[in-house]
């Protein structure tokens, strides 16, 4: 099949994804919609392009790995997982309800699907990294994925993390990084400025590649493409809260919550 | 085959017991891993590198990634053995310790080597004084602090075949063998050491051996002095200090 036959797929996917992750966010009235809407489309395309799993057997020792590192955008992880098949879609009414297996952030032991428990950032890079080591040492040919938040880079542990990935050639390893450029109430650049992010992981010893985070096409050919001899970085070029007229690029939807009247106007324009 | 360090008589650097158990377990099971930050020599790995080369993952100094390298070897199928100076993997890394290993249960084991003021000369920065109470309350995490070379070896045995994340807290201090006839290890029991009715000492690592010199000499002077070897920390064995606290109380008049 050719690789763009998977693009109307991909793109429906998408557009259920916001639907159900902003509904998830307001019937919760928790969440973190902006950060959400910057990924799905990565996570889209990934779930539905790109990995090889069985959501039956999510422990199969070949799946292909994905590490959700922005622990915190779960309305973008939980609606890809339940769409992959993990589980059932009424477990998504009860996000971060008491008891829920859909907490605020991901947890293995009880959500199938979940690689690695995330939430406090800067953990997935290092784990995906283990997770690729397993591989090289035993011949493996499943491939990890690692999406980070852009100013989840501030983190030391993912530099840490870039130095062995570089140093082990773990060519089975993809870094994406939702490059949004907002972090939690202000941009990164007048944070702690990340920029130039490509030339930061040229020199750290990646293959390094830029994209469009919304464009499924460009997506695919780069994350569908065979493994080179390096680690792949791939900065995707986000918008936070891609989708909804009111949240793109405003800061505050990134934990922020819709109200009656915000919910309905996301819902006319998610079609 | 790792050579005893020139130490008195009697006395053992569990490290060598480490390491011996460890080249063993590999060299039995393939998915068997170390992991390191650099520390090949203080953890006495050189021969174990010399055995699995392949099996040695040495990131540097970076305990943060040594720690999530480990939980995401154990996703991939692997059992590593995560090793470093104690103060370095659990202060250090003490979130990684938390979220990758613990918290998400891993088949990790983390291997706090020089415990304790075992690196007593190098000042406070090197002592691991705190990582009990820092990795006590973890969810998941079972503590254990061997008090001699035969239970360092008899603890790496269990971790390895117990599936979950385990943290084993050994010491450079060299430590008699326990003179205790027919032990077996039993995770989460305490050992008794010495038996005693008047008053019990509670003792864990490298503190055992002293804590049965001092009953020894409370014994020559008529004080039935009960040792407990504490070694496995996280769970608690609550049952032998409920039947230590139901002692009769001892009053010495001077």
């Amino acid at each position: 099949m050719l690789t763009n036959d998977k693009l109307p797929l991909i793109r429906d996917k998408a557009l259920w994804m916001r639907r159900t992750a902003f509904t998830m966010v307001h019937r919760a009235q928790l969440g973190h919609p902006g950060g959400d809407f910057s990924a799905i489309d990565i996570l889209a395309t990934l779930y539905f392009g790109v990995l090889n799993y069985d959501p039956r057997r999510p422990a199969w020792e070949g799946r292909d790995r994905f590490v959700m590192s922005k622990g915190h955008a779960t309305g973008a992880l939980y609606s890809a997982l339940c769409a992959a098949g993990y589980f059932p879609e009424d477990w998504l009414a009860t996000y971060m309800q008491p008891k829920s297996l859909l907490n605020g952030h991901p947890n293995r032991t009880y959500l199938p699907g979940v690689e690695t428990n995330t939430g406090p950032l800067g953990h997935g890079f290092p784990v995906a990294t283990g997770i690729a080591i397993a591989g090289q040492l035993t011949g493996a040919p499943y491939r990890t994925f690692v999406l980070t938040g852009d100013g989840e880079q501030q983190e030391g542990s993912n530099w840490e993390a870039a130095m062995v990935c570089a140093h082990r050639k773990l060519a089975n390893l993809t870094l994406i990084i939702d490059r949004n450029r907002l972090q939690q109430g202000a941009g990164t650049e007048e944070t702690s400025g990340l920029d130039p992010l490509d030339a930061k992981y040229r020199a750290f010893g990646f293959d390094v590649h830029e994209v469009d985070g919304h464009d499924h096409a460009a997506l695919l050919a780069l994350l569908s493409a065979a493994p080179g001899l390096k680690p792949r970085c791939v900065i995707a070029n986000t918008i936070k809260g891609k989708g909804v007229s009111f949240m793109e690029g405003v800061a505050s939807w990134h934990h922020g919550v819709p109200n009656a009247a915000q919910y309905a106007q996301a819902m006319k324009e998610l079609v | 085959m790792a050579h005893a360090a020139p130490i008195a008589t009697g006395l053992h650097d569990c490290r060598y017991a480490w390491v011996a158990t460890l080249e063993a377990l590999a060299e039995a099971d393939p998915r068997i891993v170390a992991v390191v930050n650099d520390s090949v020599g203080s953890s006495k790995l050189n021969s174990f590198h010399k055995k699995v080369t392949d099996r040695l993952i040495n990131v540097g100094i970076a305990e943060h990634v040594m720690v999530g390298v480990g939980a995401g070897l154990a996703n991939g199928g692997r059992i590593p053995f995560v090793s470093a100076a104690a103060c370095f993997i659990t202060g250090r890394a003490l979130e990684q310790v938390k979220t990758d290993i613990a918290y998400a249960n891993f088949n990790v084991k983390l291997v706090g080597q020089s415990s304790g003021i075992a690196y007593g000369e190098l000042g406070a920065t090197h002592h691991s004084i705190e990582d009990f109470a820092w990795l006590r309350p973890l969810t998941n995490l079972i503590v254990i602090a061997p008090a001699d070379a035969w239970e360092t070896a008899e603890a790496l045995k269990w971790a390895a075949a117990h599936e979950g994340p385990v943290y084993l807290r050994l010491s450079r201090m060299p430590v008699p063998d326990l003179d205790i006839s027919n032990r077996v290890f039993r995770p989460g029991h305490a050992e008794v050491v010495r038996q005693g009715e008047d008053l019990t000492i509670i003792a864990c690592g490298t503190t055992v051996h002293l804590a049965a010199s001092a009953a020894d000499l409370l014994r020559a002077e008529g004080i039935a002095a009960r040792v407990l070897n504490f070694s496995t920390l996280n769970p608690l064995d609550e049952a032998a200090l409920h039947a230590a606290a139901g002692h009769r109380a001892l009053a010495r008049k001077t």
